[in-house]
């Protein structure tokens, strides 16, 4: 794959990661709590069995999407694209670990009742999927570790 | 219930009469049967804060009756509905404490006895506040007037804010509500400070609001001025005791807030508005 293609799949990905944080948490902070809750209802409503906390999709998708993307990481040769993408992949790590502990909080339980969602149900599909995201970027971060480490030994 | 509720609402809206002050009370009637320990009611007048105990009636609802002070011309007491979910306690809804007022504007020409429907919220929801901003009839005011506050309360409390914009829609509700429950009443029921302040706060930057807004608190803090119009009536009566007792009690008002005839009077003079006022009385009893 062309090393300009990988770039775009890479980053765009990751961009839609911080998106996705930005529309659920960043439009609540910013005071926007009804776009919020319209972005809220729509994941769990287009994402119910990908996302649904101990189902086989819900456990086995991140790591494969992370596999995947693995393929993509960008110029592994160069030691500012490593870390740029092993810093956005931790980014969006503490990103979705924040996002765990906000869906728990009463601001998150007004926001999924705002918009006539099941706060119990419902908190319980946006963690399992904050908890893949988190995995799918542990699992990023990592190959970039590791592909820079084999990259040295192999230097 | 809807049917006891328009009931209520219209006992309440549609039959004003003449009445002594001295019979003058106030019945609160909650329209749930459940049994809320923590819900407690004040009756606030001036600096005193009495605590109301309810009594369950025969049909399971609960209610009390406050006798209302005597006064020369009109009382202006509040009612405070307390909030004091504590951990354990059976509600429907998880929420931080919070309480409700309820001001009233109560003149010698009210109807003996008000009876005040009060209505406990269950659930929050886009439905269910999409229904109460549906609430327009006047058999209705008090629900959506009730129930709109303790929603607005819940968010502004749950999001420590007013310019949410799920605050800011509950808010506006609320601030409807009491402009509506003020209207159908003609001005028995005042729209209170908290729901001026929250609407001022809620759209902070927009002038255009806020001017809409900051017009119906103004007229809400001059409310005691509109009473001058009823002095003919009580002249043309024989009320002259209770005309006299109006004149004096605007003239006290007017002392408290010295600026308020500017949003009633257009321009005249308030002490010579009071003066011919006072003639008038003199002449007429």
């Amino acid at each position: 794959m062309h090393e300009s293609v990988k770039s775009v799949i890479f980053y765009g990905v990751f961009a839609i990661i911080i998106l996705m944080y930005a529309l659920i948490y960043g439009t609540h902070y910013a005071g926007y709590s009804d776009v919020s809750g319209q972005f809220i209802k729509f994941i769990l409503s287009s994402a119910p069995y990908v996302s649904r906390d101990l189902s086989l999709a819900g456990e086995l998708t991140p790591p494969i999407l992370a596999g995947v993307m693995s393929a993509t990481i960008p110029q592994r040769s160069s030691a500012t694209r490593t870390l740029i993408s092993f810093v956005l992949a931790l980014l969006c790590y503490g990103m979705y670990l924040h996002l765990s502990v906000f869906l728990t909080s009463p601001q998150a339980v007004a926001i999924l009742q705002s918009v006539n969602q099941d706060p119990r149900e419902s908190v319980s599909v946006l963690s399992a999927f904050s908890g893949g995201v988190r995995t799918f970027s542990a699992i990023i971060a990592a190959s970039v570790i590791g592909l820079r480490i084999n990259k040295a030994a192999e230097g | 219930m809807g049917l006891l509720a328009a009931f209520l609402a219209g006992f309440v809206l549609l039959f004003p009469v003449l009445a002594d002050a001295s019979e003058r009370s106030v019945r609160f009637v909650f329209m749930d049967k459940t049994d809320y320990p923590n819900v407690r009611i004040e009756y606030h007048d001036g600096p005193l804060v009495e605590p109301i105990t309810l009594t369950k009636e025969q049909d399971g609802r609960w209610s009390h009756t406050v006798e209302l002070a005597s006064a020369s011309w009109a009382v202006s007491p509040s009612f405070v509905i307390h909030f004091d979910r504590e951990q354990g306690t059976d509600w429907p809804i998880d929420f931080k404490p919070f309480s409700i007022g309820l001001p009233l504007h109560i003149t010698k020409v009210v109807d003996d006895e008000l009876v005040i429907p009060v209505y406990l919220f269950t659930k929050i929801s886009n439905d269910e506040m999409e229904r109460l901003e549906r609430l327009k009839r006047r058999d209705q005011v008090f629900e959506r007037r009730m129930l709109s506050e303790q929603i607005a309360k819940h968010y502004i409390s749950v999001f420590s804010s007013h310019t949410d914009s799920i605050s800011r829609r509950a808010i506006a509700n609320w601030f409807d509500s009491a402009l509506s429950l003020t209207k159908y009443t003609d001005n028995l029921f005042t729209i209170s400070h908290e729901a001026g302040d929250a609407s001022l706060q809620a759209y902070e930057g927009d002038a255009s609001t806020r001017a809409h807004y900051q017009r119906h608190v103004e007229d809400a803090a001059s409310l005691f001025w509109s009473d001058v119009q009823q002095l003919n009536s009580l002249i043309d009566s024989g009320l002259c005791d209770e005309a006299r007792s109006l004149v004096k009690y605007v003239r006290l008002r007017h002392l408290e807030s010295p600026e308020s005839y500017l949003y009633r009077l257009s321009g005249q003079d308030p002490d010579a508005v009071l003066a011919e006022r006072e003639r008038r009385v003199s002449a007429g009893c």
